[in-house]
């Protein structure tokens, strides 16, 4: 008795303790925000904080670097020849290449044969150019030492040695540059040592110097990057926070490689004020452009204020697309994936659960119009725009992001228009965005059930499958794509189509696939519960087919179960409907060997499933098939009905048969896919999703209802005592294993210290067989049952 | 994001099971089968490269883990451009790394002749290498086993609570048995290397020790001296200098390697490896300007970009940058490629060679295996 108590149920098909998903795992953005290109990509909208972590390393600041390190080279020095000496060598690969020199023909080492650059470096002459560039790197490799020996792992990082090499390291190359500073007399280098010594003297806070050498190379010559870096160190070492607002906002224009820096440290709220520090229109169109960027909510009227101020404000198109995605996540993440808008699980965690589900989804509702009408408003302005000529939007992309917020808006007609508007010369990811476009016009406009909308639909899915793994989440947003046109499918009932659309999109975290899923069920989700019969022949004629159509053969690529899962499903769902000559011929066609062998079956359909135990010492041995033991099924009640003399013992059997197939038993596997602990007292066991949906089905399962009524008709069949017995205690049995306590019970039980809880539950389940108890008494099976077990015999043992 | 706990479990229990999974190594035998490089810096092998491989019936990988330069800011060997295993997690775990659980991977590490110059200490650095080795054994193990939704496996038994669904993992694990070292050692760093190779062995008992060996090192044999080792890959390519603008081709010239070859046999057994890259050498005015990797016959040929000269010649038509050189018109490009027709008559000529058991290819490049028809020569080599 005492395993009856524990809980031991299976384990639970956990492939992890916990699951939790990021927004960014299945937030909706059905425009690429790519479509502005990649150099704003750290900032594209996210339900982190940002949408990467890696600032922009061949953006216009160091393009320009490039280019003024080849014009002091000459001798056609190529930028990047340059960039490949600057930028892309570690500090000790430049030391060995130095070291490793240039042969007797001119010809330099291995690492940079044929630059011009390096070449240029290895001349005497040039020694002075070469010693600045060590020192510089030199300077940068100190300042982001990591550890002082690569080989140890890193969490053995001595971090003070590496903060005294690093320090060392500085100390060294500061003071040869402070000497080179004073010596050297080319302008070109002289200048590039006064830069680093201002950078120095910021991080050594040293405002008086940092001034000096601003206001003396840097102040008067704005153009090359030099000063832009120079001005970008200013604003960390300006006392007027105005100020530095301001020329953070700056920077972030002028400076690619420091734009996460500019991002992190600008107070939107300071924003307004910092205007006074603006010179033109231009500048004051930065400054609120970094301030909507910071935006998470709604921005229009930012961008509306920038669009006044500056229609060349570069960041507007990284406005309006970040706007759109917005709009996608408010209105669609919820809605195709049923996660709600994405957010951050750390962050929220506590938030997301101290309301009922129902109280949220009121406020869903709620604020699913308010996104809708400003959706309108947003779509409204870029209307605005795409009428207009010039600016910082191209017309192409205006067309293209009109005409994709009339599609959120489900305007197709509208929609058209704009999309018909891009031209051929569009870039390619704009001309990439348009397949999606296409595609939402075909669910939008077209009936999708027929052959040659499915045609174009192959085509253009097989378009967006190709770019899917070229941008940032492009997967994701490929899944959801599928996932929406699944949806689409099984709206008109198309049930078939929808299966395979959404196999396609299984990696893609939705509501119902929150859980403990193994693959194997990951690939029958969802027809388990969902689907008839001819609904997997269906799937199975497809699978088929010989002559399948460009549409198909999308279809039937996606992920999918194996034709011996089908046909278990099959079976399974006639099994569930007690259509057990149906259930017989859908496993014969089954491998053998396959539930021996696969998935869970090998370990869970393995007990005699005529004996009720759940000792483990008694399991006896499951029949050689699912398609055996069925067919023992069929054969005990045809000869209950022909031969009545069998009618008790019969009926017994398959009592426990169908007792031992219900969630309690130990043969559950024959009718559900999962098992978990008290997924019988709740809708939804949080991250477990295998339960049945219909309450028919739930009755049968967990109330074990099949299994009592084929017992009653065993204990009406006879009056002997010892059947009777037999049946009852199996009732009490299973309603002490599927009991839920009430509130006052609940209540009460929280009252208690906490090892008094386990004898406040054994009482529960013990009171289930007090009846029982007191009614058979005299009989054999109740001595057998107590001398057994030791808990019963504790409470009702003579 | 699912999954995330497992993976410090499972990490925890895969850092126990590494230590006495090392010791149950199968026995080391002369290697048979089509074996390849694979010579990246991240490694991504996909369903479509396995189901070719399948079909090659590829066995093992040499996998490049990492290299080992000379860094003069610390004054120490350290290992440099590590084979970024792709952070196979992403969301989800990706099946790309996965594929290669099948084979047995041999880890490879390049040596940068330099460190050798310098006076290092054999067993510290072969103990600091191996260290790594395992650590990547075991991150690479743990990749290919099926610990997420892997719908190719779907239907074997659910993984982490049941010890034999570990299998592919610990398979994996046990099928590596060799480690090989890559250096173009000299006369002058010759012993450096030898006692570096030793030190190696002693460091991982039970472990295949095998080297590298260039045509130079082969065909110089005294000067170069035998490595000590269990045996040997003889690079069959890279036969002269890219830099120089007489040479005819650099990757492979059938007078130099009758050459090389004419001394045939070696007292260590060796595994012939064959080219299966190209570049271009590019040139202005007689001066060398920088490979053009995986430049071809087939990317020039019928290019308005290209005008032959010669065989294997072209020059430049206009001014281009081009593999990040700028290009002048009148330039030239030399084609470093050995063809199909001289790879296979390599495989036969090389077949004739008691001490070359086997062969292997460098590198892994699916359309050019196709090309060369990869599976023929293999089949005819067959020892």
């Amino acid at each position: 008795m005492i395993v009856f108590l524990g809980l031991l149920l299976p384990l639970p098909f956990a492939n992890a303790c916990g699951i939790s998903y990021i927004g960014e795992d299945y937030r909706v953005a059905l425009l690429n925000p790519y479509v502005i290109g990649d150099e704003y990509s750290a900032f594209f909208y996210s339900a982190e904080w940002l949408n990467s972590y890696e600032n922009d390393k061949k953006g216009g600041d160091r393009k320009r670097n490039c280019e003024a390190w080849a014009a002091y080279a000459g001798s056609g020095v190529t930028a990047s020849e340059v960039r490949a000496v600057l930028y892309d060598t570690p500090y000790d690969d430049l030391l060995n290449a130095v070291s490793e020199g240039v042969d007797a023909n001119g010809v330099n080492s291995q690492r940079f044969s044929g630059n011009a650059f390096f070449q240029f470096l290895m001349k005497k002459e040039k020694r002075a150019a070469l010693d600045y560039l060590l020192l510089a790197k030199g300077y940068e490799q100190f300042s982001s030492l990591e550890s002082t020996d690569p080989w140890a792992d890193y969490w053995a990082t001595d971090s003070e040695k590496v903060m005294s090499e690093s320090e060392r390291g500085k100390k060294d190359v500061k003071s040869k540059m402070n000497k080179q500073f004073k010596l050297v007399k080319d302008p070109f280098l002289k200048r590039r040592y006064a830069y680093q010594l201002l950078v120095m003297s910021r991080y050594d806070s040293n405002a008086e110097r940092f001034e000096q050498l601003y206001a003396e190379h840097f102040r008067a010559d704005k153009k090359d990057a030099l000063s832009a870096w120079a001005t970008f160190h200013r604003a960390a070492i300006v006392e007027d926070s105005l100020e530095a607002n301001y020329l953070l906002a700056l920077s972030f224009r002028d400076c690619p490689e420091k734009r996460i820096y500019c991002y992190q440290h600008f107070k939107k709220d300071l924003a307004i004020r910092s205007l006074a520090y603006c010179k033109n229109n231009e500048e004051k169109a930065m400054v609120m452009a970094l301030a909507a960027l910071r935006n998470p909510g709604r921005a229009l009227s930012q961008i509306e204020e920038i669009q006044s101020l500056d229609v060349n404000c570069p960041l507007l198109p990284l406005l309006l697309v970040r706007e759109t995605n917005k709009l996608e996540d408010w209105l669609l993440t919820d809605e195709v994936t049923g996660m709600g808008t994405a957010f951050y699980p750390e962050e929220n965690m506590d938030e997301k659960w101290e309301w009922s589900t129902d109280q949220w989804a009121e406020y869903r509702k709620l604020n699913k119009q308010k996104d809708g009408q400003y959706l309108a408003q947003v779509r409204q302005f870029v209307v605005g725009v795409a009428s207009q000529k010039g600016g910082a939007l191209s017309g192409d992309l205006a067309n293209l992001l009109v005409g994709h917020l009339f599609l959120m808006e489900k305007k197709g007609k509208d929609a058209e228009k704009y999309l018909q508007s891009i031209s051929i010369k569009a870039t390619p990811q704009v001309t990439e965005q348009q397949a999606t476009e296409q595609l939402l016009m075909l669910m939008n406009k077209s009936d999708i059930t027929r052959p040659e909308v499915k045609a174009e639909l192959a085509e253009l899915l097989g378009k967006l499958g190709k770019i899917k793994d070229k941008y940032r989440r492009g997967d994701r947003d490929f899944w959801v794509i599928t996932l929406i046109l699944s949806q689409e499918y099984q709206q008109k009932g198309d049930l078939l189509t929808a299966f395979f659309l959404h196999n396609h999109s299984l990696e893609l975290p939705t509501f119902q696939r929150n859980d403990y899923g193994t693959a194997y069920y990951e690939l029958i989700r969802f027809l388990d519960w969902t689907a008839t019969e001819k609904d997997i022949d269906n799937i199975l004629a497809l699978l088929e087919k010989k002559d399948k159509t460009a549409f198909e053969r999308y279809l039937t690529a996606a992920p999918l179960p194996s034709r011996n899962a089908l046909l278990d499903l099959r079976g399974t769902i006639s099994f569930r409907k007690n259509d057990l000559p149906a259930a017989v011929s859908a496993f014969e066609k089954v491998d053998k060997d396959f539930w021996k062998t696969k998935y869970e079956f090998r370990y869970h359909l393995v007990s005699d499933p005529f004996t009720v135990s759940r000792d483990s010492l008694k399991r006896g041995v499951f029949p050689a098939s699912k398609a055996e033991f069925v067919k023992r099924l069929i054969d005990l009640e045809n000869e209950a009905k022909s031969n009545p003399s069998k009618l008790t013992n019969n009926y017994f059997m398959l009592g426990t048969a169908w007792l031992n197939c219900s969630y309690v038993g130990k043969t559950w596997m024959m009718f559900s896919y999962g098992n978990s602990v008290m997924e019988n007292e709740m809708e939804r066991w949080f991250n477990y999703s295998y339960q049945p949906t219909s309450k028919e089905m739930k009755d049968i399962y967990y109330g074990a209802n099949r299994a009592f009524e084929y017992f009653d008709k065993a204990k009406a069949s006879t009056k002997e005592k010892e059947v009777h017995a037999k049946v009852d205690y199996l009732r009490a049995w299973h309603q002490s294993l599927s009991y839920k306590l009430t509130q006052a019970e609940e209540d009460e039980m929280h009252s208690l210290d906490w090892d008094k809880q386990g004898a406040f539950l054994l009482d529960k389940e013990m009171s289930y067989f007090r009846e029982w108890a007191k009614a058979y008494k005299s009989t054999g099976y109740y001595k057998d049952r107590v001398t057994t077990c030791p808990v019963l015999a504790t409470y009702y043992g003579e | 994001m699912k999954k995330a706990l497992l993976l410090a479990v499972v990490l925890g229990l895969t850092v126990l099971l590494s230590a006495s999974l090392l010791r149950k190594k199968e026995t080391v035998k002369t290697p048979s089968g089509c074996s390849f490089y694979y010579w990246k810096t991240s490694l991504s092998f996909d369903k479509a490269e396995k189901a070719l491989a399948d079909s090659l019936g590829l066995k093992r990988l040499y996998l490049r883990y990492f290299d080992v330069d000379w860094s003069p800011t610390l004054e120490m060997p350290v290992p440099v451009g590590k084979l970024d295993l792709g952070n196979n997690y992403n969301g989800s775990f990706n099946q790309v790394v996965a594929h290669i659980g099948d084979y047995q991977v041999i880890p490879t590490i390049y040596l940068v002749n330099r460190v050798f110059e310098k006076n290092i200490n054999a067993d510290t650095l072969a103990a600091q290498i191996s260290r790594k080795i395992a650590g990547y054994n075991v991150d690479l193990s743990y990749q290919t086993a099926d610990w997420g939704n892997n719908y190719e496996r779907a239907e074997e038994p659910s993984v982490w609570y049941l010890p034999d669904s570990l299998m592919p993992y610990t398979q994996f694990q046990n099928r590596i048995n060799e480690i090989q070292l890559d250096c173009d050692w000299t006369p002058k760093t010759r012993d450096r290397y030898f006692k570096f190779l030793k030190a190696m062995k002693k460091a991982n008992p039970g472990m295949a020790i095998s080297c590298t060996v260039r045509l130079h090192q082969f065909r110089d044999r005294e000067q170069a001296g035998i490595p000590p080792a269990d045996r040997g890959t003889l690079m069959c390519y890279n036969m002269a200098a890219p830099k120089d603008f007489a040479t005819r081709d650099a990757v492979f010239d059938e007078a130099l390697v009758n050459g090389y070859l004419k001394n045939g046999e070696y007292p260590l057994a060796l595994e012939a490896a064959l080219p299966l890259f190209s570049w271009g050498a590019l040139f202005h005015e007689n001066q060398f300007k920088g490979l053009a990797a995986g430049l071809s016959e087939k990317d020039v040929k019928g290019n308005p970009l290209f005008a032959p000269v010669s065989e294997g010649k072209y020059r430049f038509t206009q001014d281009t940058v081009f593999a990040n050189a700028y290009m002048r018109q009148g330039d030239l490009v030399r084609l470093d490629e050995a063809s199909p027709e001289e790879v296979a008559a390599l495989a036969g000529q090389l077949s004739k060679i008691k001490a070359v058991k086997n062969i292997s290819f460098f590198d892994w490049n699916p359309s050019r295996i196709r090309e060369y028809h990869v599976h023929e020569i293999c089949k005819k080599f067959g020892r």
